[in-house]
């Protein structure tokens, strides 16, 4: 009798077998760090992968879940193209964009008139391959949908980050990642926001798990190997504090 | 009517109509001042003859605003192209005709020489190239002169309706070359008699002169041609320059003067028609490749691509009676779409895709039995070269502006937006939006290389610039509310910071909060922001920015940290 885990790897690895032979992503799948050590421990891949949907379950407006979704998307190495953020309600504050280290000149802000092209416009842009990330908010997403939506990410080689209301953790899901993003109550003075990410799925993997991360003031700790990440990053709580460098 | 321009100063006129005019409306002046005219002369209305504008700007539908007070913007590159219009126009009376050259042209010159018999004489080519142009609603002033600065020099400086018989008239070229200038004579004869009696009492501004070198020879007390011309022509080099020598030379006709002539462009189109009018959309989309692919053809010849496209369909006539949903155009339905692209493309694939994505969604009358595409503007297409090693970055900008012309093909340019920042601090004032397909045209004047670099710019690789990491209390949020939401402040701390509030119905208790940090600003405006902004953490979690207006006191919730 094997042992369980050995089991499940043998598993894990005929699964994938078995969906590689129906189809082929077009572009490395390969993990990339996201910069959060202690979030990239909990993914067995190492890190967020290079293209495909990550779901980022919001429990309400105002929580901050976008703006971990982009600092996160600022902090990896990123394949070069334009960003685009799908704006549904048409409000997105660029000055804020700004604030978080995205440069603007590179930004395609895309506002569809009508809700019903908002899922179409979410696939041309994950399928160009001149795009490096498409952000939004998505609240409905039908299984066809989401299979399609998931399916351009990987021909494109985009990466895809949708926010969601919580009350959709009940809907499966086709995204590679499923997160929960609960704020957490700012106590240290140098914090701007913090959050608790739970990891609900992940494509590949069967264990979940919890991370606290905060978006903090980097004036404390100016790395001379991280300069160019000075501004804004993220910092896991879980990290050793006396090596804060290496968290970004 | 006026026209209006924003200089550093304030709004400033720039042309204005007879009417104005007559009320006192001068160049330069302040727009108010100018509305403070024709108010004033507005009471006492009073018939007056026509003066004719020295310029030849185009006065639309002046006899249209009786005593209406119409204002709008300048418009230099509208000028511009409407002037290059009647230029256009003007082959009709001579095959050789041009632009003054000038920042701001204002002219028109046209070579009439060896065909003013066809017109029964000089005199009355001339007055025929005024009325048809009167008839055009332009107000202009036309002369007739050997040399195109004579020409130029006599339309802007001469006192009107002179006695002399032969003023009326645009340029008209001497029909013997100009001499050259290559012996030292110290004044060389003119190339014309009439020039010698006409041009020496003209001011010397009617020499198309720099405005300093203008004012330097009035303090020398030099105001008409006729005393520059007396001066020693080998001292005026070294204290002007050598173009005061040749504008008198060109007036003289002494020296030669080049006609900068305007260069016709040919409408790039492509037409089908039928008697047998189209039934489906699969047939229509086969007409419209056909027809694509006839214009690229143009193009592909030039290395040109398609930047904006019109396309055009007719239905069949309508039997009366019947209503129709459509715009009719020659008593026939018609449809029409405008296919806007980042940069110039002459992809046959990519272009139907994007006219397919348009007439999905428009409603095209029944039976068309007319199709005509029309390319409006166009440029130079990016070579793509294929990279030896990797992908190339033009492949990138290919992709990119591939994206952005299917999502504006299909949503239309507004949908697709470039957020730009500005330097303002009220929030709401503080970006704009641009739309893409536009964004580009703000530089379409240059070139269009210089169009593909800042695309290639915006792709260089990725790296997180280094931003100046604002305050946490200056911190903005990630959607801005289109207008601020009032909340009812129901308990505030000591200090009248927000410590519970009320919003859609739900009490709101704040845990900790960032500020005050005041914005006033604008109050040159009717609603100047004054406003202290707070960043509030709610015992929830979320965090919200709310202010207090300075004036009233009262409470709003402008953005959420989403």
């Amino acid at each position: 009798m094997l042992p369980t885990s050995d089991i499940i790897g043998w598993l894990t690895q005929s699964i994938r077998q078995i969906e590689r032979a129906h189809w082929k992503p077009a572009r490395d799948t390969t993990a990339l760090p996201s910069g959060v050590t202690a979030l990239d421990s909990l993914l067995q891949a190492g890190g967020i992968p290079r293209c495909g949907l990550i779901e980022w379950l919001s429990p309400s407006p105002g929580s901050g879940t976008m703006t971990m979704a982009l600092t996160l998307a600022r902090l990896m190495p990123i394949r070069t193209g334009v960003w685009v953020y799908i704006d549904r309600h048409g409000d997105l504050h660029p000055t804020a964009l700004r604030q978080l280290g995205i440069n603007l000149d590179r930004v395609v802000v895309v506002r569809p008139p009508d809700p019903r092209d908002v899922l179409w416009c979410w696939e041309q842009s994950l399928r160009s391959r001149g795009v490096a990330i498409v952000l939004g908010d998505v609240e409905r997403l039908p299984q066809a949908a989401a299979r399609r939506l998931q399916l351009a990410a990987e021909t494109g080689g985009t990466l895809g980050f949708l926010t969601r209301p919580i009350r959709m953790q009940t809907q499966p899901t086709w995204a590679t990642q499923r997160w929960i993003v609960s704020p957490s109550p700012v106590t240290n003075e140098n914090t701007d926001r913090g959050w608790r990410l739970e990891l609900l799925r992940a494509k590949d993997q069967w264990t979940g798990g919890v991370v606290n991360v905060e978006l903090s003031d980097d004036k404390q700790h100016d790395n001379k190997s991280n300069e160019h990440l000075s501004g804004v990053r993220l910092v896991s709580q879980l990290a050793d504090p006396t090596t804060p460098a290496r968290a970004a | 009517m006026l026209h209006e321009s924003n200089g550093d100063r304030g709004c400033r006129i720039t042309a204005c109509c007879e009417r104005a005019y007559q009320c006192g409306v001068r160049r330069g002046m302040p727009l108010a001042e100018a509305v403070m005219c024709h108010e004033n002369s507005s009471s006492q209305s009073q018939q007056h003859d026509l003066a004719a504008e020295t310029s030849p700007e185009p006065a639309d539908d002046a006899d249209d605003c009786q005593f209406e007070l119409f204002i709008a913007k300048h418009d230099l590159h509208e000028d511009l192209a409407a002037l290059k219009r009647v230029a256009c126009w003007a082959e009709e009376f001579s095959p050789l005709f041009g632009l003054e050259e000038a920042t701001v042209p204002e002219s028109l010159w046209l070579d009439l020489t060896g065909g003013t018999h066809l017109f029964g004489g000089p005199l009355r080519c001339a007055d025929r190239i005024k009325a048809s142009l009167r008839a055009h609603g332009f107000v202009t002033e036309v002369r007739l002169a050997p040399t195109f600065g004579a020409a130029w020099a006599l339309t802007h400086y001469a006192p009107l309706r002179t006695s002399t018989t032969l003023n009326a008239g645009a340029s008209f070229s001497h029909s013997h070359s100009p001499r050259r200038m290559a012996d030292a004579a110290p004044r060389p004869p003119s190339a014309h008699p009439y020039l010698d009696q006409v041009l020496p009492p003209l001011p010397i501004a009617a020499l198309r002169l720099p405005d300093s070198h203008i004012e330097l020879l009035q303090e020398l007390g030099i105001f008409t041609i006729g005393q520059l011309d007396t001066l020693p022509r080998s001292s005026l080099p070294s204290r002007f320059g050598t173009q005061i020598l040749l504008r008198l030379d060109q007036a003289f006709g002494r020296a030669p003067e080049l006609l900068p002539r305007v260069m016709l462009t040919e409408p790039v189109r492509a037409d089908w028609h039928s008697d047998f009018p189209l039934k489906s959309r699969e047939q229509l989309r086969a007409v419209n490749e056909s027809l694509v692919e006839t214009l690229l053809t143009q193009l592909r010849s030039r290395n040109e691509g398609l930047r904006r496209m019109r396309c055009e369909v007719l239905g069949l006539p309508i039997p009366n009676g019947q209503i129709s949903g459509f715009i009719l155009k020659h008593g026939r339905p018609a449809a029409e779409i405008t296919v806007e692209l980042l940069v110039p493309n002459s992809d046959t694939r990519h272009l139907i895709e994007l006219l397919e994505l348009q007439w999905d969604r428009t409603a095209l009358p029944e039976g068309i039995i007319r199709v005509a595409l029309e390319a409006e503007s166009f440029g130079i297409t990016a070579t793509r070269q294929r990279a030896l090693f990797g992908e190339d970055r033009l492949d990138e900008l290919h992709e990119v502006s591939q994206l952005i012309n299917r999502l504006s093909g299909r949503l239309g340019p507004q949908a697709i937006l470039k957020p730009h920042a500005l330097t303002e601090h009220t929030p709401e004032r503080a970006f704009e939006f641009i739309p893409w397909v536009r964004c580009l045209d703000r530089s379409s004047q240059r070139a269009e290389k210089a169009t593909q670099q800042r695309i290639a710019a915006a792709m260089t690789p990725h790296r997180p610039h280094a931003v100046d990491r604002t305050a946490s209390h200056q911190l903005r949020p990630l959607r801005l509310l289109k207008a601020p939401e009032s909340i009812e402040m129901q308990v505030v701390t000591q200090e009248h910071h927000p410590h519970r509030f009320r919003w859609q119905n739900l009490a709101h208790f704040v845990r900790q909060h960032w500020g005050p940090e005041t914005i006033t600003e604008g109050w040159w405006r009717d609603d100047p922001a004054e406003r202290d902004y707070f960043r509030v953490e709610l015992t929830t979690g979320q965090h919200y920015w709310i202010f207090r207006r300075h004036t009233v006191q009262d409470w709003f919730l402008h953005g959420i940290f989403e």
